[in-house]
């Protein structure tokens, strides 16, 4: 045990020194994180603005502009701009300087009134959603106003009578009065994915870990090739010290790495990982599903170069289909079922759990397949590599 | 003469490298394919809805969220807990919760309650709107069925249906929307297109990073030596060397041009413009492999800062995300890269029927970088060859 500590500490400080490790475990996912979480427009806060062209004098419009545009602005969803034309407003929108504008025609109380048909105009620019929720607004308003048309015209058509503005009048007042026969009420679910900042942290992290995890048990090679494994051997040191001391070395670099991530992500960028003891049991767990799959590698390489290229092959593909460089929760079902046979889609699992709030608990299927792999693709791996090691 | 026969050993020599044909040929093809079944299958957000034995009028409103003008992707799980689970980790935008005896409810003159489950974030949301129009649409026939069928004493249902002819016919309050200027991406674009562009530039660069690491191997193993002992010029060399970057570089980028168009059908328009921004863009890489090349130490190190830089310019460049929805001061800062510049041209070329005329200002800055890199690259390779 003590000779294994001794080697795991010698490897360790020459890994530190080493620039190259440096670059691929720490630099490089936290300039992805990095630039990827400043990259990407934030999805929490949605804001636009509207040209508001209101052509029409009577109340239904003015009850428009007061009544649900007013509310999106209180909602803090969108600022209004009265424009006074449909060219003035075209030209906001092709400025860019509102999302969409919405022209309500003139006539349009008048129209109501009399039961004809008209129509409101959204005017939208590049981005849809600024026209949709335009246009839904609308809709809503509209249908609101249809409503009561629908009401006076079924109770005249169903009595019979011929259609009398005063008794109109009378049956749109009830069927205002009358209460909504359909309430539609939000509810809302805590939010089991992490903000975008953690999940660009999360994903780089578990791409470069792989990557990490490979320097300790690739130097088993690399002293092979030297001639330093014989003479370690030709030490009264047991083989299995050697193959532990190396697989010691891979989860700490791992785990280093990965815990750099998560401080940085966390300090520099604003990222929140939620529950440190759960956090830290998924880093570790991830360092060892790492380490196992390194090591399952190197016990069937030949050479160094061979065994190096080959995780770096596996690595990246296995971020691909585990949704390091997209979210997967977006993909096809077939995708994202698919990405459960890696894990790094499993520790991203484990990071968008936390994020609901919660401890070690509900990590708790996460970290068992992490430790799982590490620990079947390890065994298989220094089974094999014991024969890298043997006399 | 020569200087092909040094150029045709670098492209030699990755192609027998199995771990570099990975590179080269496998994983950008597997890129181009998940990307474009993450985000070209997609054609809508989805939303998931439970309305068990919500009767009648439960399934008619679903049928018209499904149908609504909003487009959207349907799922309906089995439970409520179900649901809940699916908006919680995000594969539902929202969920929306029907109750059990909807529909006898509403026909006995009661208040119904349909709930829309969401995330804090998805507060804004075109597929809210979508739910409440339906609701809307419903709550009015519902309502002058119960008014009627309340004062000329006559069934719900008999009201219910004069109520639905009525709103059949009543014109009402419509909404028009039209559009200013171009979306994102034009209409028509395929799933494979977008991905297929931004792939070429990343991999393109890629791959001349980790020609770079071949250069020092050159230089280490002596080959760079010999050749100056024999009597080749140094001129040739340098020639020789940038040119097997170029071919490296070319192949790639010629292997995912051939491949995304027969196997995906991918467009990438005008050749004359297109081809003259990929033979521009590898000269670019061709530049950068031969700094990097030229003043990295040992393999591990111009192999990890390859990586690195191929990486993190690309993912700058729009080359991972796209640049379209980049806010600033992103957005800006990636035209300091060539890959922004050649993505712009490519898309331009591909999706919106560009020719050379369109594209030159990408051209020129494409050039502007080919020389600068070039010129640092072969000046310093010729100091440490000389040496």
């Amino acid at each position: 045990m003590n000779a294994a500590l001794v080697i795991a500490v010698k490897d360790l400080r020459q890994k530190l020194r080493d620039r190259s490790v440096l670059l691929m475990a720490v630099l490089a996912p936290l300039g992805l994180a990095f630039l990827f979480s400043t990259m990407l427009p934030s999805q929490d806060t949605f804001h636009t603005a509207y040209a508001v062209v209101n052509l029409d004098d009577g109340e239904v419009a003015r009850g428009l502009v007061d009544g649900p545009l007013a509310g999106l602005a209180a909602a803090g969803v969108a600022d209004l701009v009265t424009t006074a034309t449909e060219a003035d407003a075209r030209a906001a929108v092709e400025a860019g300087d509102v999302g969409a504008a919405i022209v309500i025609p003139a006539g349009f109380t008048a129209a109501i009134q009399a039961g004809q048909p008209t129509q409101l105009l959204v005017i939208g620019g590049p981005s849809t959603l600024p026209a949709e929720i335009a246009r839904s607004v609308l809709v809503g308003f509209g249908s609101q106003v249809t409503a009561v048309q629908v009401a006076v015209g079924t109770a005249i058509a169903a009595s019979g009578e011929a259609p009398d503005p005063a008794l109109a009048r009378e049956l749109a007042a009830a069927a205002v009065a009358a209460p909504a026969p359909i309430v539609l009420r939000a509810s809302e679910t805590s939010d089991r994915s992490a903000s975008s900042k953690t999940y660009y942290g999360a994903s780089m992290g578990v791409m470069f870990v792989f990557f990490a995890a490979q320097f300790g048990v690739l130097s088993l090679l690399a002293e092979r090739r030297n001639g330093t494994l014989a003479r370690m051997l030709a030490a009264p040191i047991a083989p299995a010290t050697i193959l532990l001391g190396k697989v010691l070395v891979s989860i700490v670099v791992a785990s280093i790495s990965m815990t750099v991530i998560v401080l940085a992500t966390t300090f520099l960028m604003g990222a929140d990982w939620g529950d440190p003891l759960a956090v830290a049991a998924l880093v570790l767990a991830v360092a060892l599903a790492a380490s196992g799959i390194a090591t399952l590698i190197v016990g069937f390489a030949k050479t160094e170069e061979q065994a190096g290229s080959f995780i770096a092959v596996v690595a990246l593909t296995l971020a691909v289909f585990g949704g390091s460089f997209f979210p997967m929760s977006q993909a096809p079902e077939a995708m994202t079922a698919l990405s459960f046979f890696t894990p790094h889609a499993w520790f991203l699992r484990g990071v968008n759990d936390l994020a609901a709030g919660g401890g070690i608990a509900v990590v708790g299927p996460s970290l068992a397949v992490l430790v799982g792999v590490g620990v079947v693709t390890g065994g298989i791996g220094l089974l094999r590599a014991r024969q890298v090691v043997a006399p | 003469m020569n200087a092909l026969a040094i150029a045709e050993v670098s492209v030699r020599r990755l192609l027998r490298d199995r771990t570099s044909t990975f590179f080269v040929f496998v994983l950008p093809i597997v890129l181009i394919v998940v990307l474009g079944t993450v985000y070209g299958g997609r054609i809508a957000p989805r939303m998931g809805i439970v309305a068990v034995e919500s009767g009648a009028l439960g399934a008619e409103l679903v049928d018209a969220i499904r149908n609504g003008a909003v487009k959207l992707e349907l799922k309906e799980p089995a439970t409520v807990e179900e649901l809940t689970a699916r908006v919680e980790e995000g594969s539902l935008e929202i969920g929306v919760i029907i109750p059990a005896g909807y529909d006898a409810a509403l026909r006995a003159g009661e208040a119904a309650t349909v709930v829309i489950l969401g995330k804090p974030e998805s507060a804004v949301s075109a597929l809210r709107e979508a739910v409440s129009e339906a609701v809307a649409a419903q709550a009015a026939v519902v309502g002058a069925a119960r008014l009627t069928a309340s004062r000329e004493g006559i069934p719900f249902d008999e009201a219910l249906a004069t109520a639905r002819t009525v709103q059949g016919r009543t014109a009402g309050v419509t909404v028009a929307v039209e559009r200013i200027g171009e979306g994102i991406f034009p209409a028509g674009t395929g799933a494979f297109s977008p991905g297929a562009q931004s792939q070429l530039v990343l991999f393109m660069f890629l791959t001349s990073m980790t020609a770079a690491t071949q250069l020092i191997l050159t230089r280490q193993l002596g080959v760079s030596r010999r050749m100056l002992a024999s009597p080749i010029r140094v001129r040739t060399i340098l020639v020789g060397e940038t040119l097997g970057r170029f071919g490296v570089a070319m192949l790639q980028g010629l292997f995912i041009i051939l491949l995304s168009s027969l196997a995906f059908g991918v467009s990438w328009g005008d050749p004359l413009a297109a081809g003259t921004i990929v033979v521009l863009f590898a000269l670019v890489g061709t530049g950068a492999a031969m700094v990097i090349g030229a003043f990295a130490n040992n393999p591990d190190q111009a192999g990890a800062v390859g990586v690195m830089a191929g990486m993190l310019l690309g993912a700058l460049g729009g080359a991972m995300v796209p640049l379209e929805i980049f806010p600033e001061p992103a957005h800006t800062l990636a035209y300091l890269t060539p890959q922004a510049w050649a993505i712009q041209g490519l898309r331009e070329v591909a999706l919106r029927g560009g020719t050379v005329v369109d594209v030159i200002g990408e051209l020129g800055m494409l050039v502007l970088y080919a020389v600068a890199l070039l010129a640092i690259g072969t000046w310093q390779f010729r100091r440490i060859l000389t040496r």
